[in-house]
């Protein structure tokens, strides 16, 4: 029974060992020029001091919403590639629904303009 | 298949009802509509003394399918009693329409009102099935309620919503106990049904005193008895006259009907072991209703407690359980309806006349109009009890019956017969004699007023003098209720 | 691998979704539609979204007289559903015909509004034709999206605002309820479909006492009760029903309510029928506490919207009496009684949306007085649905409660009835009092003229025969509703 877990023990094992090699090689080998920024936390990109409360434009948010919508389309597509044969003409029927909905619903975020950032 | 004459009766008025909406920017046409239908009804209800009852005491039945699912079907039936109701009914509208002949506010929608409740009226005295009847019970609360919140003087919301509620609570566990019949019948027998006959063999066991008790809150807030009369004085007081005339002609004699036709009939031994209570009950109202009428100083209020105190005779006739005081009773729920009916028109007309329902501000008539004061007196001394006019012949069967089973009773409701003498007496005089008050002048009937006192006064005159065609229907359905509860030696 | 591809084939029945697949389409066109048609344009929309339910209707008729199955047990079109879907037809055809006018009126003539009713009555039938946990717990997040969107629709009004936001929170909450009480279901019997869960049930009668399959009745049940809106799950009820808009407010109490109870009735009397004992005696005081809360809050309303959806909590405790009986005539009366609510109270609810004006300042009792009489017809439907909903006969609402009662008194909850029967005495007086506003009462105010858009008047007719045709002749859909019932 938990022989079925060795896989993922091993993977877990090599991710850690490979960051704690990164790390320990960086350190060794790398060249040291600190600067302030390069010292501060990271955090994607964002300056770490100044207020929490920013105001996010509204169009970031429908843009991640698209595309997580579009996004989920690939996931579902890849299994049916792979299956693609055994399924055949139904699998393939079935599909074509699938992405003509998400085609309807693609044209209506395009013209009602959610795909304009101005 | 025979003419359906019990449901033309009932739909009669309801197509009236819909002429009246129809028409309803034509006002002059709605009353000729509401005369119309309720003339029909009268006609057709006054042909139907001359058919003969069958074995089982029904002068016509109509039977048809309504909801089979449930086992209810449209079920009328006519017996003696019934008949006599019907043509109660048929003759009171008729008076209802015509007193209310100038109906300024909204004429049309009020005769519509007052057709809706004539139907639902009918309904109730003709039928037989159980959720039938509850259906046509309930119908003839709305048109009241409107009629009462509409038209009525002064406090007419408190009094159609406490009318409403109090009629429409009481009337709730009667459903319940339907209800509750229906299912022990199905159960017992497999068949359910909603029919009377069918019914009246459950076998009740524990559950025939709530059953019966559910039924008689129903009814005995209708009719109503003491301590569940307080809605009627005040609904009387402000309702319009044809209301009042309904209100007490018509819609408090359903509660006995239904107490005869139905709670009686389906739980005999129980209804047969609770008659001293009614009788108490009656007693009680009797007396109390009567003193209270005495102290009123609103006439019409002052008719409405003297309503309920011969209802109160009416009831001991029923705990009598006897077969003389029974048709008494039936006759006297007649002559009530038409003597009552008689005071409440000729309030109305006083009022039209003075602006004024105040005894203290009312008096000498006699003078000044004396064909209204004639009428006056001769429907106040009817209703006191006079001998040769309608209620004595009522009250005196009562009373002759009630001897024969509870003497101790009968003695005490033969005194308050007295009460009614102090009261009605206190009326005339304060209405008709004394001084006139200054500046007044009232004028006498008019044709239409003069003609419709008319009729009431044959009416009574007939039952008073000569009420045997009025009984003979009585005596077969009376006699098959005795042998139900009892009542027959 | 073959064995995938009859799988697939085998289940796949299309026949069993066809109502709902029409919908879905029709509600994708419509907003194709929408977006190519002028803004502000959104009658022809109307239209063609019932068009739309009325095809539907003749697919979900079809399920009727012949039963549908497919998707490996997920989804039945049988009957129970037919009849359910009909209810639901009914409330998004009466809600869409009183709505047009009303949008422009409001100033929000939103054109996404026509497909949002379309996908949630196509939720509202998943919930009602699924035989598994999942199907109906799809069509229960399909109807809520929509719904929450539709709650929310006037984004300028902080009271829809308000009504959308806290809809979609509360909404959001029970429905993790929901999901937590199948996956407890789930853990013990390993099963989502509804029939196998009580066959598993059946066969292992040690499970029932189990705490896990307890909890995840209860959890199931608080997820339900609180679309329902039952006592002591309803505290949204009234802001959402207040701030929704108008027509909105009439599909919610309507159609998802009627959504929930079938489903909740599929759940328990075929899922979880080996627990009776424990939903009934559950039920039976949720049943009494949400007549009870609802009727006597409704009692010191004056806005009569408001009080409506309070007397709508009240009327969903009616239907849930129906549950704790849990017999044939109870449940189908549940069936019966939602289809008569549909129509008393969407047709009440087209009244107010033709009464009311702009922002709906008016609807309150003292701008009813005297409507009666300025406004004949719309007086007399509203007293007519009045009337229904205080149960008096001769309307629906009356045959209705009584086929509930008396499924509760043939089940022996004879208290219940009482309780009942108590619950509609009270709730008289607020009914009452609108119709006493509107007839006794010096009119305070002089009318606007109010304009009788044929939309809401056809609605408003087709309620009115609704409500005195399931009043005067019952048998057939009483009949109906009997034959509805699938155990």
């Amino acid at each position: 029974m938990l022989d079925s877990y060795l896989p993922i023990i091993v993977l877990i094992g090599i991710a850690v060992g490979f960051a704690i090699c990164t790390t320990i090689f960086s350190r060794l080998i790398g060249q040291k020029k600190p600067t302030e920024v390069k010292l501060a936390p990271y955090e994607c990109g964002m300056p770490p001091v100044g207020s929490a409360r920013e105001r996010m434009s509204m169009k970031f948010y429908i843009i991640a919403m698209l595309f997580i919508v579009f996004d989920i389309e690939a996931v579902f597509l890849y299994p049916w590639a792979v299956m693609f044969k055994k399924l055949g003409l139904f699998g393939f029927v079935e599909m074509g629904v699938f992405i003509a909905i998400l085609l309807v619903g693609y044209i209506y975020v395009w013209k009602k303009g959610a795909l304009e950032w101005e | 298949m025979a003419f359906p004459y019990l449901t033309l009766l009932i739909a009669l008025p309801l197509i009236g009802t819909a002429f009246c909406l129809l028409f309803r920017r034509q006002p002059d046409e709605c009353r000729w509509f509401a005369l119309g239908s309720t003339l029909a009804v009268l006609v057709i209800s006054c042909w139907m003394f001359s058919l003969d009852p069958d074995s089982n005491g029904w002068l016509l039945r109509e039977d048809f399918p309504w909801i089979p699912s449930l086992g209810a079907r449209f079920t009328l039936a006519m017996d003696g009693i019934s008949l006599l109701m019907v043509a109660l009914t048929g003759f009171l509208q008729v008076i209802a329409v015509a007193i209310s002949w100038h109906q300024k506010k909204h004429p049309a929608l009020f005769y519509a009102l007052l057709l809706l409740l004539e139907s639902g009226i009918l309904g109730v005295f003709l039928v037989t099935d159980l959720l039938l009847f509850y259906l046509f019970w309930e119908m003839m609360l709305i048109p009241m309620l409107f009629l009462i919140g509409i038209w009525g003087h002064g406090e007419r919301i408190y009094a159609a919503v406490k009318f409403f509620l109090f009629t429409l609570g009481g009337s709730l566990l009667m459903l319940l106990a339907i209800i509750g019949l229906y299912l022990l019948h199905g159960q017992q027998s497999g068949d359910y049904t909603f029919a009377l006959d069918a019914l009246r063999q459950t076998d009740c066991g524990a559950w025939e005193a709530w059953l019966y008790a559910g039924f008689m809150i129903g009814f005995l807030v209708k009719v109503p008895v003491v301590p569940l009369h307080t809605w009627l004085p005040d609904a009387h007081t402000v309702a319009p006259a044809a209301g009042s005339l309904d209100l007490a002609g018509l819609l408090l004699k359903t509660g006995v009907f239904g107490i005869l036709r139905f709670a009686f009939p389906l739980f005999p031994a129980t209804a047969a072991a609770s008659l001293p209570l009614i009788a108490g009950l009656a007693l009680v109202g009797l007396f109390w209703t009567a003193w209270c009428a005495y102290l009123q100083t609103d006439i019409k209020r002052l008719i409405a407690y003297s309503s309920v105190s011969h209802l109160g005779v009416v009831m001991l006739g029923l705990a009598a359980n006897d077969e003389i005081a029974l048709q008494g009773a039936i006759l006297l729920m007649v002559c009530h309806g038409l003597t009552t009916g008689a005071m409440f028109a000729m309030v109305s007309m006083l009022r039209r006349r003075t602006g004024t329902r105040n005894l203290a501000e009312l008096g000498g008539m006699w003078n000044e109009a004396p064909v209204f004061s004639c009428f006056f007196l001769f429907f106040a001394v009817a209703s006191l009890g006079l001998p040769g006019l309608a209620n004595f012949s009522g009250e005196i069967l009562v009373f002759v019956g009630a001897f024969r089973t509870m003497p101790v009773f009968a003695a005490l409701a033969v005194v308050g017969v007295v009460f009614a003498a102090a009261y009605i007496l206190r009326l005339v005089q304060g209405v008709l004699w004394g001084e006139r008050p200054p500046g007044r002048s009232w004028p006498d009937l008019t044709w239409r007023e003069g003609i419709t006192l008319g009729l009431l006064a044959i009416g009574t005159l007939w039952l008073g003098l000569y009420p045997a065609p009025f009984l003979e229907p009585l005596q077969q359905p009376v006699r098959l209720l005795l042998t139900a509860t009892g009542g027959l030696p | 691998m073959d064995n995938l591809m009859q799988i697939a084939m085998q289940n796949v029945n299309y026949g069993s979704i066809m109502p709902s697949l029409v919908l879905c389409i029709f509600g994708m066109a419509l907003l194709l539609i929408n977006v190519f048609l002028p803004r502000g344009k959104t009658t022809p929309a109307s239209w063609i979204a019932l068009i739309g339910l009325v095809v539907t209707a003749v697919f979900a008729a079809r399920g009727w007289g012949d039963p549908q199955f497919g998707f490996a047990g997920h989804v039945a079109l049988d009957k129970f559903a037919s009849f359910s879907n009909i209810i639901f037809l009914f409330s998004a055809g009466l809600t869409i015909l009183m709505s047009d006018e009303y949008l422009q009126r409001e100033g929000y003539p939103i054109g996404e509004y026509y497909p949002l009713i379309l996908f949630a009555t196509a939720g509202a039938m998943w919930m009602a034709s699924g035989t598994d946990m999942m199907t109906i717990f799809l069509g229960l997040e399909v109807l809520s999206i929509s719904l929450y969107i539709l709650a929310g629709m006037f984004r300028g009004q902080l009271r829809s605002n308000e009504a959308g936001l806290k809809y979609f929170l509360l909404g959001a909450f029970s429905t993790g309820f929901l999901v937590y009480g199948i996956a407890l279901i789930y853990g013990v019997s390993g099963t989502t479909n509804v029939a196998d869960i009580g066959m598993y049930l059946k066969s292992h009668p040690a499970m029932l006492g189990n705490p896990m399959t307890i909890a995840g009745m209860l959890l199931i049940s608080v997820g339900f009760l609180f679309k329902i809106g039952a006592a002591p799950f309803h505290m949204w009820a009234p802001d959402v029903y207040q701030g929704a808009p108008t027509p909105i407010t009439a599909f919610m109490s309507a159609g998802p309510k009627a959504a929930a109870l079938v489903a909740f009735v599929r759940i328990l009397i075929l899922g979880l029928d080996g627990l009776q004992g424990d939903w009934t005696s559950l039920l039976w005081v949720l049943a009494v506490l949400t007549m009870t809360v609802g009727n006597i809050i409704a009692i010191n309303q004056t806005n009569i919207k408001r009080m409506l959806a309070y007397s709508s909590i009240s009327h969903a405790g009616y239907a849930l009496v129906g549950l704790v009986a849990a017999n044939q005539i109870g449940v189908s009366g549940i069936l019966f009684y939602m289809l008569a609510y549909t129509f008393m109270n969407l047709g009440a609810f087209a009244v107010l949306v033709l009464a009311g004006k702009k922002g709906e300042e008016n609807l309150t009792l003292e701008g009813f007085a005297g409507f009666g009489f300025k406004r004949p017809f719309l007086g007399v439907a509203m007293s007519i649905f009045l009337i229904s909903l205080m149960g008096i006969p001769t309307t629906a609402g009356f045959a209705g409660k009584f086929y509930i009662f008396a499924g509760a008194i043939k089940a022996g909850y004879i208290w219940l009835a009482v309780l009942g029967v108590l619950n509609s005495a009270v709730s008289l007086y607020y009914y009452l009092r609108v119709m006493v506003y509107m007839y006794f009462k010096e009119p305070a105010e002089d009318y606007g003229w109010v304009t009788l858009h044929a939309g809401a008047v056809i609605s408003i007719i087709i309620s009115v025969v609704g409500v005195f045709y399931l009043g005067l002749i019952p048998g057939k859909v009483m009949e109906m509703a009997r034959m509805a019932l699938f155990f």
